[in-house]
C-alpha cells in the first residue's frame, strides 16, 4: 500500500510499504478514507522530535472503515463495516491512568515505555506515527492502518456525513477543547490564544463555547487572523504590534486572565535577533525548541492567571521566565490531549450543530501528493491552514 | 535498550542521512577555514592570503554546511558542493608538485577530497532523482 514516510529531516516521500496485518487479538485494520496533516507532523518532519527512524510512516488523524477485526476487539463490540475515527493515541482503558481519564498517559500501550521513562521520567501512551519514543507505531497517512487496542481506542461515528465533519475528533478538535477546558474559563475572562493554526482556531471556538467574555487571537498570517476574527476573536497581528504591551493595553494594564500557547516548539520572533539566538541554541543542541510563544504567554498573563499549553514541546527549553511564573502565581496546565475524555461530548455537539469543525479545511489532495502538501502547509502557501488527504 | 518498531515501514533511504552528514562535515571544515586560515595555508603549503582562504574555503564550506544541516534535501547545495570539490581538486593537484614542501599533506588532502567528492556526487545525484509524490 501507499504511505507517507519520513526518510530524514525535511524528507518525506510517498512510498510502498507492507500492508498491515492483525498481530494481536485486540487489533483491527482500518481502511483509511481521509487523513490529515497536523501541525505536530511538521515538528516530526523538521527533525525536532528525536527517535524518528528512516522509513517511519507518518500521520495520526485518520478516519475510516473497519475492514478486519481481531477476536478480542470483536468480542468488545467492534465489527467490520464500522465507521471510526482513530484518535492519535491508543488506550487500554484499564490501567490506572485510563481509569482516571488521563488517556494520553496510558500506562499500557507504549511498547517503548522504557525509552519514554528515560526521556520524560514516566511513560506516555502509544501514539500513531509519532516517533519511537511513543511506541514506534506506523501512522495513518496510509491506505490502511493497524489499530492496536482497537475496541478501546477508536471512536465510532455515524455512517452518514462527510469525513470532514468527524475527522478532527482524532486530534485537533479535542485538543482545542481541552486547551480551553484546562484554562478553566470564567464568564468574565479574557483569553489570549497564541497561534491561529487549526488547533488555535479550535481553541478560540472552544473558548467562546465554554463562556469566555473576550478572546484575543495572536498570529501574523493574515488569512489565519481573518478566520479567527470570523469566530468572534479580536485579533493581534504580531507583525504590526508588539505582543506584550499591546495585550496589556487591551486588558487595562494587567494582561489576559487566561493565556493559551497553541504554537509550541517552532515559534518565530519576537525579533529576528532573538529568534536567531534560539535557532543557534537549537543547532548547537543547547535547547531543543524555540519556546517564544510560551515566554510571551508567561510574561503577558495577569497575576494569578492560568496558562494552558496545547502546543507541543519535546525536550528542553531555555530562558523560560520562571521568576514571572512564580511571582505572579500562575497556574500551568498542559499535556497531550486525553482525546477520549472529550469525544462523546464533542460528537454530540457536532451532531447537534453547535460545533461545525469543517471550516478549517482549506486544501484536499490525494494521499500521493502528501509530501507536496506538507511543504505547502509548512510554508503557509496558498492560504493553507488544514490539509485533508484522501488515500 | 531494544526499540520496538513497526513492520509497516518503508526501506530506509540513505541519501538524507548522507546529505546531513556531509553538511556537518562541511561545517567542521568551514570553521577550520574561517577561524584558522593560516593553519590551512601552512598545512597545504598554500601561498594565498588568509582572506582568500577564508573566503574560498572556509566561507564556502560553512555556507553549504549550514544549508544542508538545516535542510538535507537541498539539491542545489549538494551540486554546489560538487563544484566546490572540483575547485579543491584542481588546487590540490597543483599543490602536489615537488616544489611544495607540504606535498605529502596535499596528497592526503587530495585523497580525502576525492572520497568526499564521490559521496557528494552520490548524494546530489540520488537526491535530485527522488520522487516524493506519487500518482
Amino acid at each position: 500500500m501507499k504511505a507517507i514516510c519520513w526518510q530524514g529531516k525535511k524528507d518525506l516521500r510517498c512510498e510502498d510499504v507492507p500492508d498491515p496485518i492483525i498481530l494481536d487479538p485486540k487489533d483491527a485494520i482500518i481502511r483509511v478514507t481521509s487523513t490529515c496533516i497536523c501541525g505536530s507532523d511538521l515538528h516530526l518532519m523538521n527533525g525536532f522530535v528525536p527517535t524518528m527512524c528512516a522509513g517511519d510512516v507518518m500521520g495520526h488523524e485518520p478516519i475510516g472503515e473497519v475492514v478486519e477485526v481481531g477476536a478480542e476487539a470483536r468480542a468488545r463490540g467492534l465489527k467490520v463495516g464500522d465507521r471510526v475515527v482513530v484518535p492519535f493515541q491508543m488506550i487500554c482503558g484499564e490501567c490506572e491512568q485510563c481509569r482516571a481519564g488521563n488517556y494520553s498517559v496510558c500506562q499500557t500501550t507504549n511498547r517503548n515505555a522504557d525509552l519514554a521513562k528515560a526521556f520524560f521520567g514516566d511513560t506516555t501512551a502509544g501514539l500513531f506515527g509519532y516517533s519511537h519514543i511513543t511506541g514506534g507505531y506506523a501512522g495513518g497517512q496510509a491506505e490502511y492502518l493497524r489499530v492496536p487496542f482497537a475496541a478501546t481506542t477508536v471512536v465510532k461515528v455515524p455512517a452518514a456525513g462527510a469525513d470532514e465533519k468527524y475527522l478532527f475528533l482524532s486530534d485537533i478538535l479535542p485538543t482545542g477543547w481541552q486547551a480551553a477546558a484546562f484554562a478553566d474559563i470564567q464568564p468574565t475572562d479574557t483569553v489570549a490564544v497564541w497561534g491561529c493554526g487549526p488547533v488555535g482556531l479550535f481553541t478560540i471556538q472552544s473558548a467562546f463555547v465554554q463562556g469566555a467574555q473576550r478572546v484575543i487571537a495572536i498570529d501574523d498570517v493574515p488569512e489565519r487572523l481573518q478566520m479567527a476574527a470570523g469566530l468572534g476573536a479580536e485579533v493581534l497581528d504580531r507583525s504590526q504590534a508588539k505582543v506584550i504591551p499591546t495585550l496589556k493595553e487591551m486588558t487595562k494594564g494587567h494582561g489576559p486572565e487566561k493565556c493559551i500557547d497553541a504554537v509550541g516548539i517552532e515559534a518565530h520572533g519576537p525579533t529576528a535577533v532573538l529568534e536567531l539566538i534560539d535557532r543557534v541554541q537549537t543547532a548547537l543542541k543547547l535547547e531543543t525548541e524555540r519556546p517564544i510563544a510560551l515566554r510571551e504567554a508567561i510574561m503577558a498573563c495577569k497575576s494569578a492567571g492560568t496558562l494552558s499549553i496545547p502546543g507541543v514541546y519535546g525536550g528542553l527549553s531555555n530562558m523560560i521566565p520562571m521568576g514571572a511564573l512564580m511571582n505572579k502565581g500562575l497556574t500551568i496546565r498542559t499535556g497531550q490531549t486525553h482525546v477520549k475524555r472529550w469525544t462523546d461530548d464533542l460528537l454530540r455537539r457536532i451532531d447537534e450543530g453547535q460545533i461545525d469543525p469543517t471550516f478549517v479545511v482549506t486544501h484536499t489532495a490525494p494521499l500521493g501528493r502528501g509530501p507536496e502538501m506538507y511543504r505547502k502547509f509548512r510554508d503557509k502557501q496558498d492560504g493553507c491552514i488544514k490539509v485533508v488527504l484522501k488515500p | 535498550m531494544t526499540l520496538a518498531t513497526d513492520r509497516v515501514r518503508a526501506r530506509p533511504a540513505v541519501s538524507p542521512q548522507l546529505s546531513f552528514l556531509l553538511g556537518q562535515n562541511a561545517i567542521g571544515l568551514g570553521l577550520w577555514g574561517l577561524l584558522a586560515p593560516g593553519a590551512v595555508n601552512r598545512f597545504l603549503g598554500l601561498r594565498t592570503s588568509a582572506q582568500t582562504t577564508r573566503a574560498l574555503f572556509g566561507a564556502r564550506e560553512m555556507a553549504t554546511g549550514i544549508v544542508l544541516f538545516s535542510d538535507p534535501t537541498r539539491v542545489g547545495a549538494l551540486w554546489a558542493r560538487v563544484l566546490g570539490d572540483a575547485f579543491d581538486i584542481a588546487v590540490l593537484t597543483r599543490l602536489t608538485r615537488r616544489a611544495n614542501p607540504q606535498r605529502s599533506n596535499t596528497r592526503l588532502a587530495l585523497g580525502v577530497v576525492l572520497a568526499v567528492t564521490a559521496l557528494d556526487v552520490v548524494a546530489a545525484w540520488r537526491m535530485s532523482n527522488v520522487k516524493r509524490n506519487r500518482a
